[in-house]
């Protein structure tokens, strides 16, 4: 598993730039740049310095490089089935009839009030 | 008394639209737009919003809600004035209960995708002339396989059962 940081990401959440913590800490722009790219390793108190900089959870600044992308399945078969699900629903499919779906299961379980 | 919406998920949808909220549908709700055909639904009485997780796009989001009648709160209780900054800082999630009952649940972090990783390529249907986002199917199933809670990995099973069966 591959860690990188997303300072720069959660600076822009949060309405400010990257610049903006590192001119509070003295760091330099281009290290903080290198750390999201995963070019460069962070150490744990400065880590803890940009949290607080940032006002959020150390745990926040770390995500895992394309850790998202791999598949939930892995026998290829369902793979495939998979993509070809996905690639039913494309923009501008009109799907209501789920709400109706959904709606009934409501009316179902949920008692009136 | 407040009014019965007749599709509570839709009416929040456009509210959000309609002043530019930035989601994206994840979780069993958004599972089940990649269903095809109404036996390949699963039953949920969750809809989870991703919002992005911004305080004027939260604020945003719960305002709307806010006005179309739904009450708001947290795991909690319900929201205090004041309180949503504290709740974007700490990523907690928002619950809005229409009128009627049906929930909606705002979420500011879901497992293994950022917002932003979310909504690229999130796909836009529409119900009933709406446009809904709605995240990626593989992204959608992911998340939950890293989430890894037992209702989680029951669906997980469940749906690799509806890949091998299913036509």
């Amino acid at each position: 598993m591959r860690i990188r940081t997303c300072i720069g990401r959660v600076a822009r959440e949060r309405g400010t730039s990257p610049a903006e913590p590192a001119r509070r800490l003295t760091l330099y722009r281009s290290n903080l740049s290198a750390m999201d790219a995963g070019r460069r390793a962070i150490s744990l108190r400065a880590l803890g310095r940009l949290a607080a900089a940032l006002g959020c959870g150390p745990g926040e600044l770390l995500e895992e490089v394309d850790g998202g992308e791999r598949a939930a399945f892995r026998r290829a078969g369902l793979q495939a089935r998979l993509a070809a699900r996905e690639a039913r629903v494309v923009d501008g499919t009109e799907l209501g009839w789920v709400h109706a779906v959904l709606l009934a299961w409501q009316r179902h379980y949920r008692p009136r009030r | 008394m407040a009014r019965r919406l007749a599709d509570p998920y839709l009416a929040a949808i456009r509210a959000l639209n309609r002043v530019g909220v930035q989601y994206v549908i994840v979780g069993m709700a958004g599972i089940n737009y990649y269903a095809q055909r109404p036996s390949e639904a699963f039953a949920t009485m969750d809809y989870d919003l991703f919002v992005n997780p911004t305080l004027p796009n939260v604020r945003k989001a719960a305002g709307q809600l806010g006005r179309l009648g739904f009450s708001r709160g947290t795991t909690e209780g319900a929201l205090q004035t004041g309180a949503l900054r504290e709740l974007v800082r700490n990523r907690r999630m928002l619950v809005a209960t229409a009128p009627d009952g049906p929930m909606v649940e705002l979420l500011l972090a879901v497992s293994g995708y950022t917002f932003a990783a979310m909504a690229r390529d999130a796909v836009t249907v529409t119900i009933r002339g709406t446009p809904v986002k709605v995240g990626r199917l593989t992204k959608l199933l992911r998340s939950k396989q890293l989430a890894g809670r037992p209702k989680d990995r029951q669906l997980l099973a469940r749906y690799r059962s509806l890949l091998e069966t299913a036509e």
